[in-house]
């Protein structure tokens, strides 16, 4: 290649990343005022000033990344959000807003949506009308959009139909997916429990195979988050220690992710959580099977689990990154934030954004899953709830919200009431409206249902209990308390 | 044959041909791929050249792939292969870039169309270092999952993935809800439950306080995941094994800790990995010093114990095989993680000299036992009585550097050894050392068979005025046998005389220009005149006034070299200049 070539091609890769970096700052604030936008037209009229004061700062993005790019245009790829050609990244400024979006173009069979040089204030407004009230049970969404715009004479925006056939929404999570996703989850299971023996009889471990696991994890979750809360919400499991392993990495993961953390750093947080309570493998089975209480010296041989765990991952004998975290996790995830845990320390320090995480994560399993230390189970919500109020020096406060923001109040696995008597299964948090999610209902009064059928809260008008009125959740039930096993509905 | 079997076979060959080309084609880029990582390996990543392979292979791979859609690559441990066929055999078995993605599990490449160059060039930096380091930090694997390459894909051999998992926990409990069913709804607001559920109001306040984050907890957040960017593995490590070991109250928790950082002390050194290695040496120590202060004397006592085995006979043995084996060794951090061993282990450090096979580990044991210091001379000095001649030069080295006249008796040993080698290297140190006992042992080689030894004894004299060396000289350069020396040892000599006895010479100098004799008349002028040069370097008033003299008597060529050599000088002597190096140059030979 001749000189000026080289430097041509150099100089345009140099403009490339820019513009993506360009598009990146830009894609976040975007974003957020797109998905506000669009939930304030659901609810007021154009004219109305809630509406007006948020189309005016949309408006000036969009023209302002015009301006720079030429066009704008949101498409979807393999579950990421695009602006222009850049992929953007999922953080927990925009996490809420860019999950939106995917999901609400996915609906409407939107892959592409372009907006041209030009397009004015009106055009822009008239479209997020028509987005934002488009009846949710339309059969044909697109076509009913397109129509609209060419009606409308929106000559600035064009459209692109989803290639592949759209999901029906019931079986979004297609059968394969979960299937991997189960099969991924037991060997989680099973590469704890290798660990964990292996810990005990003294031999070390591969850690690359750990690695692999964790980074399969990572890559699943990404395609879908909920198949992954789901499993971690069953617990009626008998080898329980390693199933809480196994949820407290699932559930770190979905945290991590959701604080935009990169591939490397998820796959040492996956790794660390896995391993929080290696502590433990060298304690008698019977006492972390206890069925009732600790008493004093049991406590006082729980207590010294965390050290432990710092032990047997320094006797596997590498120091590398992974390694070093984990024993930081092991040490610290009993720790609490104003350090008021266990072991205590000499020196005060700040607690590292891992165990912080891991803490958090912890504590809600072990709560919701009443083996541990608590015996008797809190349901999901209360659990979140007495966290957030009775311990809240405990545990980092914006790490709490964002981990019940990801749960839902009503966590995805968490088996309710509804006031209309029938017995569901939370299948899907609705992020914006968090006390409603999708329910797949499994019981009525003449037992378990044959074919359940799906329920979203958030959307839902009619009750057979009361008419006019619509379902609601009324409560938590634990499985546990009768014995349940629920992987039927999930699996 | 007929028409039709000819067109088969015409349709054959033609096939024939596209594949050969594909496979040309497919080579091309192959090639070229092994190449950019050759030269990425050698140059800087910001040389013009790497940079120059690297776009040239983008561009014929994506000309490649525009055809083809896609570049396929089988691999196996020396060879890559394309539709089956081997494309790249490489000449070493165990090194290359087929062996470094063979080693971690992959097994087949594809790269596909509408790959960035971004993702080539992640992809070439993932390889580049995984085969420049020895022991790599990540596998390949890793490395490139981390990197996200969409257009890249990888088939690789994991034990695991294949591994069977029917001997899983498999969950318990009834799946029949109707039990359920009926006390939790009959039940509902007639019995108080166990746990108290939420009032709406409850949750509602719960959604309220849930709804928004506050700017400053966002701040928070940003921050904490800011600060976790500089995330220094080494140093939590070290907080966490400091904290474990307070915690540790019963001295045999204590005592185990400490043998588990023994062990992983052992791994590190068996890895090859001295930088880790000597950062928990370094944790070692501090934290022996840190219970010493705390007057746990029974815990220092164990530290001591750890820091002394790390640094035994058998360690030390280890220690060498590596440093022999492996010449691409991280010889500073090698030398930081000797000089933190304990003081026991000199003995085995000095035995280690004779071992080593290369200049380099030698002459880094070298300068980690001269660290050790005056302190340590007794110790260190029991090298001069090993057999093999290098060790008892090492050492000897050694000791010059750390320049202690404590090890003068030492030196007078090994300045008698048969080795010239040795004895060199004892001029050498002992020229370090000061004080005037050394003046003697330097005397003492003048008289050493080997006339090197004795002019460069006779130079750091020069360096050593005192009456001693005075009188010595003056008597060696009256003798007979003086003047059969060569001009160099006898300039040397005359020089150092005049440099140490100035005026206290100047007579001897006299008597020497004039002296006649009758045999060996060239050799006596010879001495003659290093004696006028040797008297002018004097430089003094009294040399000047003996210079002028000459220049008036004696024979034609003493007066008129005598004439020359003062008129140099007193004008050096006006004008304020000194003895340049330049005048001296003038005046040789
Ligand atoms: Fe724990
Ligand atoms: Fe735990």
């Amino acid at each position: 290649m001749n000189k000026l070539a080289e430097q041509v091609t150099s100089q345009e890769r140099k403009q490339n990343k820019e513009n993506y970096l360009y598009l990146l700052e830009k894609g976040k604030g975007l974003v957020n005022l797109f998905y506000a936008t669009i939930r304030t037209a659901a609810l007021y009229e154009p004219n109305n000033d809630a509406f007006r004061k948020q189309i005016g700062p949309l408006m000036q993005a969009v023209r302002e990344i015009i301006e720079h790019e030429g066009e704008l245009s949101f498409s979807s790829k393999e579950g990421y959000l695009f602006l222009n050609q850049a992929r953007l990244r999922l953080d927990f400024e925009n996490y809420v807003a860019s999950r939106f979006i995917l999901e609400f173009t996915q609906k409407l069979q939107i892959y592409k949506l372009t907006l041209e040089s030009g397009i004015s204030q009106a055009e822009l407004q008239d479209l997020i009308c028509i987005l934002a009230h488009i009846d949710p049970n339309e059969k044909e969404p697109f076509e009913v959009i397109e129509k609209k715009i060419f009606e409308q004479n929106l000559g600035h925006i064009r459209l692109e139909k989803e290639r592949e056939h759209p999901v029906p929404e019931a079986e979004l999570t297609s059968l394969d997916q979960r299937r991997t996703a189960k099969k991924t989850f037991y060997r989680a299971i099973s590469v704890v429990r290798e660990f964990s023996q292996r810990t005990q009889s003294g031999k070390g471990m591969n850690l690359v195979k750990v690695k692999r696991l964790v980074q399969s994890l990572v890559d699943q979750i990404l395609q879908n988050e909920e198949i992954f809360l789901e499993l971690s919400a069953l617990k009626n499991y008998d080898e329980y220690t390693y199933l809480h392993s196994t949820n407290v990495c699932i559930l770190s993961l979905l945290l991590g992710l959701r604080l935009g953390l990169s591939k490397r750093e998820l796959c040492e947080l996956g790794l660390a959580a896995l391993f929080h309570d290696i502590g433990k493998v060298k304690l008698p089975l019977e006492l972390l099977n206890k069925p009732s209480e600790f008493d004093e010296s049991e406590w006082a041989k729980m207590r010294k689990h965390p050290v432990m765990g710092v032990k047997n991952l320094l006797a596997s004998l590498k120091l590398d990154p992974f390694s070093i975290r984990a024993m930081l996790v092991s040490f610290e995830h009993h720790l609490n934030l104003n350090l008021s845990g266990y072991p205590k320390l000499k020196e005060k320090r700040d607690l590292n954004l891992f165990s912080r995480i891991v803490s958090i994560v912890d504590t809600y399993d072990a709560m919701t899953s009443g083996r541990v230390y608590l015996k008797t189970p809190f349901p999901p919500d209360e659990a979140l709830r007495k966290m957030f109020y009775v311990r809240e020096k405990v545990y980092d406060p914006s790490l709490l919200k964002l981990f019940i923001n990801l749960l839902g109040v009503y966590p995805v696995g968490s088996l309710v009431l509804l006031n209309d008597g029938q017995i569901g299964l939370v299948t899907k948090n609705n992020p914006d409206n968090p006390s409603s999610p999708k329910v797949k209902l499994i019981a009525d009064q003449e037992g378990t249902k044959e074919v359940p059928e799906i329920l979203d809260l958030s959307q839902d008008s009619s009750s057979s209990a009361e008419p006019g009125a619509s379902r609601s959740i009324l409560r938590c039930i634990d499985p546990q308390k009768y014995n349940l096993d629920l992987s039927q509905f999930i699996l | 044959m007929s028409e039709e079997t000819l067109d088969l076979k015409s349709d054959l060959n033609e096939l024939q041909d596209q594949s050969n080309e594909l496979l040309k084609a497919a080579q091309e880029v192959v090639n070229l791929f092994i190449k950019a990582i050759k030269i990425f390996c050698i140059y800087p990543p910001d040389n013009p050249i790497p940079k120059e392979f690297r776009n040239n292979l983008f561009r014929k791979l994506t000309e490649f792939l525009d055809e083809n859609e896609e570049l396929k690559l089988g691999i196996d441990q020396s060879r890559l292969f394309f539709k089956d066929k081997v494309i790249l055999k490489e000449e070493k078995k165990d090194e290359g870039v087929a062996f470094a993605l063979y080693r971690d599990g992959i097994r087949e490449v594809s790269f596909q169309k509408g790959l960035e160059q971004e993702e080539l060039f992640s992809f070439l930096e993932a390889i580049t270092s995984c085969i420049k380091s020895i022991l790599p930090e990540d596998d390949l694997v890793t490395l490139f999952w981390e990197k996200d390459l969409p257009h890249i894909k990888f088939s690789a051999v994991d034990e695991f993935l294949t591994e069977d998992i029917s001997d899983l926990p498999q969950p318990t409990g009834s799946k029949d809800l109707k039990e359920l069913y009926y006390s939790e709804v009959d039940l509902e607001g007639s019995r108080e439950r166990e746990i108290s559920q939420p009032s709406k109001i409850q949750v509602e306040r719960f959604l309220r306080d849930l709804d928004l984050i506050p700017q400053r907890e966002l701040d928070e957040l940003k921050f904490l995941l800011e600060k976790d960017k500089s995330f220094e593995p080494l140093k939590e490590m070290f907080f966490i094994l400091k904290e474990v070991l307070s915690a540790d109250s019963e001295f045999s928790d204590f005592s185990e800790t400490i043998l588990l950082l023994e062990k992983l002390l052992d791994s590190l050194v068996g890895q090859e990995d001295f930088y880790l290695a000597s950062e928990v040496l370094l944790l070692l120590k501090n934290l022996g010093e840190a219970e010493s202060e705390a007057g746990q004397a029974h815990r220092t006592e164990r530290i001591k114990e750890a820091l002394n085995r790390a640094g035994d006979k058998e360690r030390v043995k280890t220690l060498t095989q590596i440093l022999n084996q492996n010449p691409r060794l991280d010889l500073f951090s090698a030398r930081k993680y000797l000089s933190l061993l304990s003081r026991n282990t000199i003995p085995h450090l000095v035995d280690m000299l004779g071992e080593l096979e290369n200049f380099a580990t030698r002459s880094m044991v070298c300068t980690v036992l001269e660290s050790w210091g005056e302190k340590n001379i007794e110790l260190l000095s029991k090298g001069v009585y090993d057999r093999r001649w290098y060790v008892v030069r090492n050492i000897v080295g050694v000791l010059g550097r750390i320049g202690s006249p404590l090890a003068i008796p030492y030196l007078k040993r090994t300045i008698g050894h048969e080795d010239l080698r040795v004895r060199k290297q004892t001029l050498e140190a002992l020229s370090r050392i000061k004080g005037e006992e050394v003046n003697s042992i330097l005397l003492s080689i003048l008289e050493d068979p080997e006339e090197k030894l004795r002019v460069r004894a006779a130079r750091f004299l020069g360096e050593r005025p005192c009456q001693e060396v005075v009188d010595y000289i003056s008597n060696l350069v009256s003798r007979k046998d003086f003047r059969d020396k060569s001009p160099e040892e006898k300039k040397v000599l005359l020089e150092t005389l005049a440099h140490t006895g100035k005026d206290e010479a100047v007579n001897l100098f006299k008597k020497m220009i004039l002296k006649k004799t009758w045999f060996k008349k060239e050799k006596q002028k010879e001495t003659s005149y290093l004696a006028l040069k040797a008297l002018a370097s004097v430089n003094t008033p009294s040399s000047l006034e003996a210079l002028k003299e000459l220049s008036s008597s004696g024979s034609r060529k003493t007066r008129q070299q005598a004439n020359l050599l003062r008129e140099k000088f007193s004008s050096f002597q006006k004008s304020g200049e000194g003895r340049t190096p330049e005048v001296e140059k003038e005046f040789e030979i």
